[in-house]
């Protein structure tokens, strides 16, 4: 067995995090990269399917504490957003897809969830409430902006989901350590 | 049925109705898992081919595996807990 070749790709690994595969893309590993893409995309938004826009929520738990961090630099006041529910820790998964999986937990946020005048808090729609668009508010009577996911649904896409962001936590290790000629070098490598 | 189980269900937003074949998804999600986690182990892509027998091959024992665990589970809940219980 020849010495192990150990590059160290911190670009590799941000670009990986942005677009999963673009990692492996940066490095000339064309079917690699778009392997990647397909799995960890089809994964993610496979979860989605199944179990509606429900399946990714974080709660506005990581968006509150990026909001802490931006105040303590500029000295203001962190505008928390008050939140009911969520899967914080699932969205802990998730958030390894990268940009998409904070897009899309922003968009549940913004446009599929109402803002309970009693409770301040936002909250998904029960399934005789319709939402205001410009207000946020819950309009009785109307048809929900996105059914609430429960049961296997529910478990199963936020776990499709979650694993999308785990795998693709993989690729972009691969991506930094990228030692793919070494395990060329052993002798049954890859089973 | 209520009025919210009238509605259509809109991809991507709303889940989606699995009723009792909720266990079917584990075969997506196993597929989903092999190309990522094969794509990152096969030393070389190169033929495409051996690389999708790689994930049919390792989607098939994923499911395997699931399966054995649920029938083994299965069986200690129904079989051996019941025993020890009586």
């Amino acid at each position: 067995m020849s010495s192990p070749t150990h590059s160290f790709q911190p670009i590799a690994g941000a670009l990986a995090f942005l677009v999963p595969g673009l990692g492996h893309w940066y490095l000339g590993e064309t079917r690699r990269a778009v392997a990647i893409c397909v799995g960890v995309f089809g994964l993610f938004f496979g979860g989605l399917m199944v179990g509606g826009i429900d399946a990714v929520d974080s709660g506005q738990f990581f968006a509150n504490k990026a909001r802490e961090v931006a105040a303590r630099f500029t000295g203001g006041k962190p505008e928390r957003v008050r939140a009911e529910g969520g899967d914080p820790i699932w969205f802990a998964g998730q958030m390894f897809v990268g940009p998409t999986a904070f897009v899309v937990d922003q968009i549940h946020h913004t446009s599929f969830k109402v803002l309970d005048p009693a409770t301040g808090m936002w909250r998904s729609a029960n399934p005789t409430e319709g939402r205001d668009p410009a207000t946020g508010r819950p309009v009785p009577g109307q048809a929900p902006p996105s059914r609430r996911s429960i049961g296997r649904p529910n478990e199963i896409g936020t776990l499709m989901a979650t694993i999308a962001g785990m795998m693709n936590l993989i690729c972009i290790i691969d991506a930094v350590h990228n030692t793919r000629r070494r395990r060329r070098d052993v002798a049954g490598g890859g089973a | 049925m209520t009025s919210g189980l009238c509605l259509a269900t809109r991809l991507f937003i709303d889940p989606i109705d699995t009723g009792a074949w909720w266990y079917l998804l584990l075969i997506p999600l196993c597929v989903g898992v092999s190309v990522v986690y094969k794509a990152v182990r096969v030393p070389s892509m190169d033929p495409l081919s051996a690389y999708l027998r790689q994930v049919a091959v390792f989607t098939v024992q994923l499911l395997v595996g699931m399966a054995a665990l649920a029938a083994f589970f299965l069986l200690l809940v129904e079989v051996f807990v019941k025993t020890v219980a009586s």
